[in-house]
């Protein structure tokens, strides 16, 4: 094993980073930057968010390619199929990668990286972070998509819970033990319960004494509004001392706003609005009871965030949730009006009993992205030790197994992706490509690029809040307003 | 457990150890090792020399560590397990599902819905038939006429006979709508005789045959199957009366103007809802009606165009043997597949959904009286 860990340069790949807010771009960061202190190299390709293009440099020295591409449908780019092969071809050879690590199956970007990086000979990983479907025409053209490519190109797959990992293997017909399953985690040092003196007060009587509970998703048909709003009456009309905070926004705020309209509770339930990201334990915290209505999730993010900070979590167990928190952290209901009230009943009689410090430190023993990149780095030792043949003849063989239509139509695009590169060698020889120069980051280093790089990375955080949410992801967690 | 996988479906080649050379599959199947394995503890499969990765996966199976009770893996992401994180457990897809809500079909179930198909055919046939012999002057207005008034007594009688009430509540009322369906069809006749003056009879011709295929493809069969109670399809309904329109614009006089767009009225207006009350009625009615319409059709079509004639008759044949034959064969590559990772559907009101409670609402308002309001309702103009 100790000869097997060895020092990556990993390229992630992935239409979706910051300054987008969302799961997969908080997973991508977060990876990035524990990889980075286990000693691997990581690069981060992604497409030009409005002004943010070029090569920009993140918290340390995470470099960040914004690629020239068109964010073509909820921020996931044109697929130009061979467009910036060349590109891509001059990234790797620059940052002397050996790896690519591509993210989410709707990501088109990262989906042709991995074809151009087996052509150019690197080795492959897949992360994918969503469920999909199996009937409609969409889910059906991507399922097929995907198994071409994973089964081709991908030398290895990472999903991010079990169900996932049986979705994705039915989906592109894998191997399961080709899948690894490999959970997010939680940054738990900013999700803390709120010990200050002016924090909400932590009911002793839920009878009568005002119990909080928190919703905070984006609000579309997918996160169970409709549930929501159908609850939402019932549960003021029961508990009178029973508040509702909502975050986020989205398609279904009119409904809610017609349903408080309705039944008079605008005393009761207040729409926030959107909360960013970096606020959300602050608002959080003003609550007792994370709700979770969601009608489909791979992994959500946003119940381990709540749990992390102290809340009682309620929410409906659908996709990978319950795999998520132990029964006795979370409340478990069926995915109809009738479970979600009752589980909203049940968590508010958990309330009285809730000890917001001692949840916090099980959490933080149970989710950690070092782990996660630990994990991660092993899954990497195995791709690179893996001897398949990767030569042209065998790749189309397998993009013929996947189907005949789709096996021609990917060869002929692995095939002009090999020629296309073949020229851009003789164009532009690997010789006359710079190496970017291996950075050092050690403290001293450290504090000095800091200095310098300030400005670039507020910047950064200053344009963070123009972009348009990342609506394509149904597993995004609470980074999702 | 059903057939997860079509013969197409077959995994890509990279992984199938036996399809490729060069030994990647011991490789391939090395088992991720968690990285928070408990130190001491050797990860089962880590035997390694198996290419096979089925096999390493029962090795994981067998040879788990002997200390005390074996562990047993759970399907939960807060807790580090000793397993591999590429593990397979034996309940990995336990809870797939294949076909659970998918209908068999049978062969001859479906040869008798299909001859709703057959019945449409043959009103859009007879239509079309018509006017040609309108137009030859093989027929006369009169006679068209007189026709549409027989066809229209005996569809009236038989909603009221196999309905059980008469149209409209009394006699009166029913007499009532007839005089008001006909009386606004011959006001409007002068009208729709000169709306399609500058058009010219090849493109009339083209648009009311894409008109009708539309109409065929479009039609709302589940309702004279008597599936549903309430008539949908407004498309295609409105498909059918603008062609009808189109073609009777072609007429010489507004007299057999009128007797076109009365007759295409009747057969695609008002005649689902006798046909729904046959099929409702027996069985063996309902496929005697719709041998008599076939037939019908193809002697209207006959002396205008043998060869047509003979295409229909074909195409009958075809719609009522061939294509549920082909249907029932192609149920049997029917994979539906359903598990937890499906997007849950609740059961939302309808007063959260406002068009659909319209649509719920109208339909049980129509329920108790649907031959009642239905064809005279729709033909209050």
């Amino acid at each position: 094993m100790a000869a097997q860990a060895r020092q990556h340069s990993v390229v992630m790949v992935s239409d979706f980073f910051y300054p987008n807010f969302g799961g997969v771009e908080n997973h991508i960061y977060q990876l990035s930057q524990c990889l980075v202190n286990q000693g691997h190299k990581v690069v981060v390709v992604t497409h030009a968010y409005g002004d943010c293009l070029g090569v920009r440099y993140l918290t340390n020295g995470l470099k960040v390619y914004y690629l020239p591409r068109l964010p073509f449908y909820q921020q996931s780019s044109f697929p130009s199929l061979l467009g910036w092969a060349r590109l891509l071809r001059v990234i790797c050879l620059r940052e002397r990668a050996t790896l690519l690590h591509g993210h989410q199956a709707f990501s088109t970007l990262a989906l042709e990286a991995c074809i151009h990086a087996s052509s150019l000979g690197l080795k492959v990983v897949f992360t994918d972070h969503s469920l999909f479907g199996f009937a409609d025409a969409g889910s059906i053209l991507l399922n097929k998509v995907l198994k071409a490519v994973l089964g081709a190109d991908v030398h290895g797959v990472i999903c991010v819970s079990h169900t996932s990992k049986e979705n994705t293997v039915l989906r592109a017909c894998l191997p399961p033990a080709a899948v690894a399953v490999i959970p997010n985690a939680v940054d738990t040092s900013q999700f803390t319960p709120d010990l200050s003196p002016g924090a909400v007060a932590w009911p002793r009587d839920t009878a009568v004494e005002p119990v909080v509970l928190v919703v905070l998703c984006r609000l579309v048909y997918r996160k169970g509004i409709d549930l929501l709003s159908l609850v939402l009456p019932a549960v003021c009309e029961r508990h009178p001392h029973v508040r509702v905070l909502v975050g986020g926004d989205g398609p279904k705020r009119q409904l809610l706003k017609k349903v408080i309209a309705d039944h008079g509770l605008q005393s009761r339930v207040s729409l926030e609005g959107a909360v960013p990201h970096e606020r959300a334990r602050d608002f959080m915290v003003r609550g007792h009871v994370f709700v979770n209505a969601s009608l489909t999730e791979a992994f959500c993010m946003a119940l381990v965030e709540a749990a992390a900070s102290g809340l009682v979590v309620v929410s409906t167990a659908v996709g990978g949730v319950p795999e998520v928190l132990p029964p006795d952290m979370i409340v478990l209901t069926e995915p109809s009006a009738e479970g979600l009230l009752e589980g909203i009943e049940r968590a508010i009689q958990r309330v009285p009993h809730q000890c917001p410090q001692v949840q916090h430190r099980r959490v933080r023993h149970m989710y950690d992205w070092n782990d996660v990149a630990r994990r991660t780095a092993v899954v990497y030792d195995s791709v690179a030790a893996s001897r398949r043949n990767d030569g042209l003849p065998a790749r189309l063989a397998r993009y013929l197994a996947a189907g005949n239509c789709v096996g021609a139509l990917f060869g002929l695009v692995a095939l002009m992706s090999v020629l296309l590169l073949r020229l851009a060698e003789w164009w532009q020889p690997d010789s006359a490509i710079d190496r970017a120069p291996a950075p050092d980051w050690s403290v001293p280093h450290r504090q000095a690029k800091l200095d310098s790089g300030v400005a670039v990375v507020a910047d950064i955080n200053g344009a963070a809040s123009v972009v348009q949410q990342s609506e394509g992801q149904p597993a995004s967690g609470c980074g999702d307003l | 457990m059903a057939r997860l996988r079509s013969r197409r479906g077959r995994p890509a080649g990279a992984f199938d150890s036996a399809a490729d050379s060069g030994g990647n599959g011991a490789a391939q199947s090395e088992p991720l090792r968690s990285g928070t394995a408990a130190a001491g503890q050797d990860p089962p499969s880590q035997q390694q020399g198996r290419a096979n990765p089925v096999a390493a996966i029962a090795a994981a199976a067998d040879s788990l560590p002997a200390e005390g009770s074996a562990p047993r893996w759970e399907k939960v992401l807060w807790k580090r397990q000793p397993f591999p994180d590429n593990y397979v457990d034996h309940t990995f897809l336990q809870h797939l599902v294949v076909n659970d809500a998918v209908p068999r079909r049978r062969y001859w179930p479906v040869v008798l819905a299909s001859t709703a198909v057959t019945q449409q055919m043959s009103c859009v046939v007879a239509a079309a038939a018509v006017p040609l012999h309108l137009h030859a002057g093989r027929a006369g207005p009169m006679q068209l006429l007189a026709a549409c008034g027989v066809l229209l007594l005996l569809g009236y009688t038989t909603c009221a006979v196999l309905g059980g009430q008469l149209l409209g509540g009394s006699m009166a009322r029913g007499v009532r709508q007839c005089v008001l369906l006909l009386g606004g069809v011959y006001g409007l006749a002068p009208l729709l005789h000169s709306l399609t003056a500058t058009v010219s009879t090849d493109s009339v011709v083209a648009l009311a045959a894409g008109l009708a295929a539309a109409h065929l493809g479009l039609c709302d069969y589940s309702f004279v199957n008597s599936v549903t109670d309430k008539m949908t399809g407004a498309l295609s309904l409105a498909a059918a009366v603008l062609a009808a329109v189109l073609v009777a614009g072609r007429m010489r006089t507004e007299l057999e103007t009128f007797a076109v767009v009365l007759l295409a009225l009747e057969l695609f207006l008002l005649s689902p809802y006798a046909r729904r009350h046959v099929r409702r009625a027996s069985v063996p009615a309902h496929l005697l009606l719709t041998a008599a319409m076939a037939a019908a059709a193809t002697a209207l079509l006959f002396p205008a165009s043998p060869a047509g004639s003979g295409a229909f008759a074909g195409s009958v044949l075809v719609v009522t043997l061939v294509c549920p034959a082909a249907l029932v064969r192609g149920q049997v590559f029917k994979a539906k597949i359903s598990g937890p990772w499906d997007e849950a559907a609740p059961h939302i009101p309808r007063e959260l959904m406002p068009r659909k409670a319209e649509a719920v609402g109208g339909a049980a308002a129509a329920l108790p009286g649907v031959g009642a309001s239905g064809p005279m309702g729709a033909a209050r103009l």
